[in-house]
């Protein structure tokens, strides 16, 4: 039996070496190999989900929505699941309003039919081949209101204008991950270890604005430029105590919804800071007061004021004709005399007024935190003319857009300070007043010329009954940049002021852009202004100032009503009064 | 005869061995578990059940301990006496998967017979009754074994008709499986060494003249070859099977938790269960199942050498060459040592044939055991 035992075991080696050789195979597939089979077998198993995050919502100073994002659906057609497509085109046309014979013609299985509709219209829309991806849609609830200020996302969510361009990173937010682990059909395994990197929602911003406020700003600005034919305006309120702005409305209006329907990218410039032009008059309320600081000129001062002047061979005459006088200084201002203006500037001096100028920070950021801000064009005093000075001193041979201006202006206002333009609310942060200009004593005198301005001069049509305006005309030519030259009978009017004067509370501007009926600030942004002041006023309940007009209105006005319906309730739910348009 | 007749007959000598019965119970016990981990998916897929396959898989282990209790009882000897009659109606059953409407085709080949509803794969049975039939004549033959004109003949009629009649399914898989048993039994049995290396270069080139004249055999060697050549057409499933042991790694990613039998690796509850093995349990318990599986031989082999007449010997090496080199060539395929075969991996693979005739031929062995030499 031995002979066939040793053979047995011969055998037996075979099958030792067999399992040895397996082992070691084994070893070789698993331990050495082991990183490389790994990847593959992730690269055809996991499939990574992008998790989009919720993009930040924009508020206003009172928490109410201005932009937010809504869960929408975006509308794909697999066209192999469709038996009929003519029927499949009827009903879809009947549920969007485009027409998609066109985009189901296509030879592809995978057709994009319309990206992020509402979820009303994906529960209506049950269709053999149509399919729904969730997504999520930037929804601007005011309807074009502040449009110009807030900006808007593009398709894929990413801010391209306004603040949703400037403040990108903070709403965005970071968008998540999931590792699906996938079947060869693509199809999700229930996975025990499904790696999830949660996306993380964007930051909300609150914006110092009033969204009532703002409503209100527009609907004057409206008026205005359709009543005088205008190409825009421009306002923006500014509360004097923190630089805080309340408003920043440009007309016309778009609406950032439907940004795509605007032809012309001009529509979606915040001109507020992006528009530099030059302001003409306001200028002399800071030649003024530079010149009264200076003690170049004094209050009670009479001067002769001819109707021209000539600047180094340059005449400066006046807008409106008037014969040569000896007047008081303050009607330079109250009547908004050019030939006054530049005969104080003469006598400051280029430097100083350029001291000041470059104090009140014209040529520079307003350190607001908007996108496209100008900084209008201060040249240095080294290289100024003489007729440049002259001209300076009323406002031409400079530029600078609307929040330069006024900010400036808010001096006044302030004691003589200087304090920056806000535009995102913070109240833990107090914005201070950073930088003197002028001293109180200037200041006074400045605020009492502002109000005879509005009681007496150009700015009459400011007069609001029971308070107390003041602020400063301002009708320029308007510089083209296109041709390079003054067009003829084209304006921009503009008016700047406080109110109430007895202790200021609030600074506005309003510009005016090429009104083709009337190019007298006057008449034009004055209005305006009134419009906006006497609305705020209400809005914010103050009690009349000025018991010389009071006594001949109501002393309590009725605050004043916003018609303004939110499209869009606080939790995100669109209600069904979308059509609201303040154009209307 | 009646069984007491058969023990008068053949006096039994001592107990079973209960280390062989043990690891086959393990490896019965463990089978059932990978199956119902590799299964349960396809299993929900194919028919809403989970558990579909490990259920047929219980069924078939009671089937299995029904006819390992005929082994164990009945003594091997008794076999012998019906070896050519059970051989030649195990080569009817293989012809009938030739037959229409008896014969079902699954993957392209007709392995099975259709009875009661049960497919049954006859090959299976061949194995055990060829081993059988090969033990008698060699052990008959044992004193004219150097007559290498009449054993050749003898024996290379019986192969060849066996071979010929499963290659033509086609099942080379089986094929080699009984070539190579049929030499372990030669050489085993005193077969002269010379022809013997004579014979295993005859063997390789009838495999590969096999290889040549079947064009899905040919495609299945170039994918062992290469199987990043193309790695979605042939070579895909060495690929995911590669890929399904090499995710392994040292301690592989838990029971049932494998991701490749979610449809990546085709066959992952039959021919393919080894890679499912690995996946899950990585390296160090992939080699303890080795190693048991190992084990098996290994006391098949002691219990071969401790038995004293031929006959015992050749019929217990034969099914633990059979059982040993079908684990280690399905082994090998998934870990592509060899190419794709179509050969189930013996205990754990799901199929009812295979596992039935395993569990009777590891009761036949147990029987084996009874008459070992006590003294040895």
């Amino acid at each position: 039996m031995n002979k066939y035992n040793k053979r047995i075991w011969r055998v037996f080696l075979i099958f030792f070496i067999a399992f040895i050789i397996i082992d070691l195979r084994l070893f070789y597939l698993q331990i050495v190999k082991h990183e490389f089979y790994k990847k593959k077998s992730k690269a055809q198993q996991e499939r990574i989900v992008p998790i989009s995050a919720k993009r930040g919502d924009i508020l206003d100073r009172n928490e109410e929505l201005l932009a937010t994002s809504l869960t929408a659906y975006s509308i794909y057609a697999d066209t192999t699941e469709m038996k009929d497509r003519q029927q499949v085109v009827s009903a879809l046309n009947a549920h969007l309003n485009i027409n998609t014979a066109a985009l189901l013609s296509r030879d592809s299985h995978f057709i994009w039919i319309k990206r992020k509709v509402s979820p009303e219209i994906k529960d209506k829309i049950k269709l053999p081949g149509i399919h729904f991806l969730p997504d999520i849609k930037r929804a601007y609830t005011c309807n074009g209101s502040a449009g110009q200020l807030l900006g808007f996302v593009n398709i894929d969510d990413e801010g391209i204008s306004g603040l949703e361009y400037f403040m990108n990173k903070i709403l965005k937010g970071k968008p998540g991950s999931m590792i699906l682990e996938n079947d060869p059909s693509g199809k999700s395994i229930y996975s025990y270890n499904q790696k999830i990197v949660s996306a993380k929602n964007g930051n909300k911003i609150q914006l110092t604005i009033d969204k009532n406020i703002q409503f209100m700003m527009e609907n004057e600005l409206k008026k205005v430029v359709t009543n005088f034919q205008a190409d825009q305006g421009v306002a923006i309120l500014m509360d004097l105590s923190n630089g805080e702005i309340l408003g920043m409305a440009n007309y016309p209006l778009y609406d950032p919804n439907n940004y795509f329907d605007y032809s012309d990218p001009k529509v979606f410039h915040n001109n507020a800071v992006g528009m530099a032009f030059e302001p003409g008059s306001i200028m002399k309320l800071f030649t003024m007061a530079s010149a009264f600081e200076e003690h170049a000129i004094k209050v009670k001062q009479k001067l002769y004021i001819p109707a021209s002047l000539v600047v180094g061979g340059s005449i400066i005459e006046e807008a409106h004709e008037l014969e040569s006088a000896t007047k008081d200084i303050s009607e330079i201002l109250i009547k908004s005399l050019n030939v006054g203006a530049a005969m104080v500037g003469l006598k400051l001096g280029k430097d100083k007024l350029y001291k000041y100028l470059n104090l009140l920070e014209f040529g520079k950021k307003t350190g607001i935190n908007l996108p496209g801000e100008n900084i209008g064009t201060l040249t240095n005093s080294k290289g100024w003319r003489e007729v440049d000075l002259g001209r300076i001193s009323f406002g031409y041979t400079m530029s600078a857009t609307p929040l330069q201006i006024l900010k400036a202006a808010s001096v006044f206002g302030n004691d003589g300070y200087l304090i920056e333009p806000r535009i995102i609310y913070n109240p833990k942060v107090k914005n201070k007043r950073y930088k003197r200009v002028y001293s109180e004593r200037v200041t006074k005198i400045m605020r009492q010329l502002m109000q005879r301005t509005v009681d007496e001069g150009t700015g009459e049509l400011t007069k609001i009954e029971g308070f107390t305006v003041g602020g400063k005309t301002g009708t320029a030519r308007r510089f083209s940049g296109e041709t390079n030259s003054y067009v003829p009978g084209s304006y921009n009017n503009s008016f700047v002021g406080m109110f109430p004067v007895s202790a200021p509370k609030f600074s506005l501007i309003v510009v005016i852009v090429n009104p083709r009926l009337n190019y007298f600030a006057s008449q034009t942004a004055v209005p305006a202004f009134k419009g906006i002041a006497s609305g705020v006023l209400r809005y914010y309940r103050y009690n009349p100032d000025n018991p010389v007009t009071s006594n001949i209105s109501i002393a309590r006005p009725k605050p004043f009503i916003i018609p303004f319906i939110s499209p869009v309730t606080k939790n995100n739910e669109v209600t069904a009064n979308t059509d609201l348009n303040v154009n209307d | 005869m009646s069984l007491e007749n058969w023990y008068q007959e053949f006096p039994a000598k001592s107990k079973f061995d209960i280390s062989l019965f043990t690891i086959a119970l393990g490896l019965i016990i463990f089978g059932l578990l990978m199956i119902m981990s590799s299964s349960n998916i396809i299993g929900f897929k194919l028919y809403n059940d989970s558990f579909y396959f490990a259920k047929k898989h219980v069924f078939f282990i009671i089937l299995g301990s029904i006819f390992f209790i005929i082994g164990l009882v009945v003594p091997h000897k008794v076999w012998r006496g019906y070896s050519l009659h059970l051989w030649l109606a195990s080569l009817f059953l293989v012809f009938l998967t030739y037959m229409p409407h008896v014969g079902s085709i699954a993957g392209g080949s007709s392995r099975w017979i259709v009875v009661a509803g049960f497919r049954f794969q006859p090959s299976d049975v061949l194995k055990f009754t060829l081993i059988l039939l090969i033990a008698d004549f060699l052990d008959v033959n044992k004193d004219d074994i150097k007559n290498f004109k009449r054993i050749l003949l003898t024996i290379g009629a019986f192969v060849g008709i066996s071979v010929l009649l499963v290659i033509r399914q086609p099942d080379l898989g089986t094929s080699v499986v009984l070539a190579f048993v049929s030499l372990v039994l030669l050489f085993v049995s005193g077969f002269p060494m010379l022809f013997m290396l004579l014979l295993i270069p005859a063997s390789i080139g009838g495999v590969i003249i096999s290889i040549l004249h079947n064009p899905y055999q040919l495609k299945r060697v170039i994918a062992f070859i290469d199987p990043w050549a193309d790695p979605l057409g042939k070579g895909f499933h060495v690929i995911q099977s590669l890929i399904a042991v090499g995710t392994g790694g040292l301690f592989g990613l838990g029971l049932g938790q494998s991701r490749q039998k979610f449809f990546y690796l085709p066959q992952q509850y039959t021919d393919f269960i080894f890679s499912i093995i690995a996946e899950e349990l990585g390296f160090i318990f992939t080699s303890i199942f080795l190693f048991i599986f190992f084990l098996y031989i290994f006391r098949s082999f002691l219990i071969a050498s401790k038995v004293n007449d031929l006959f015992s010997k050749l019929l217990c090496i034969g099914i633990a060459s059979w059982i040993g080199f079908q684990g280690a060539i399905n082994i090998c395929v998934a870990v592509n040592l060899a190419p794709t075969k179509g050969i189930t991996l013996p205990f754990i693979s799901f199929g009812g044939t295979s596992l039935i005739m395993v569990m009777f031929a590891t009761g036949v062995i147990l029987n084996i055991s009874r008459y070992r030499e006590s003294h040895e």
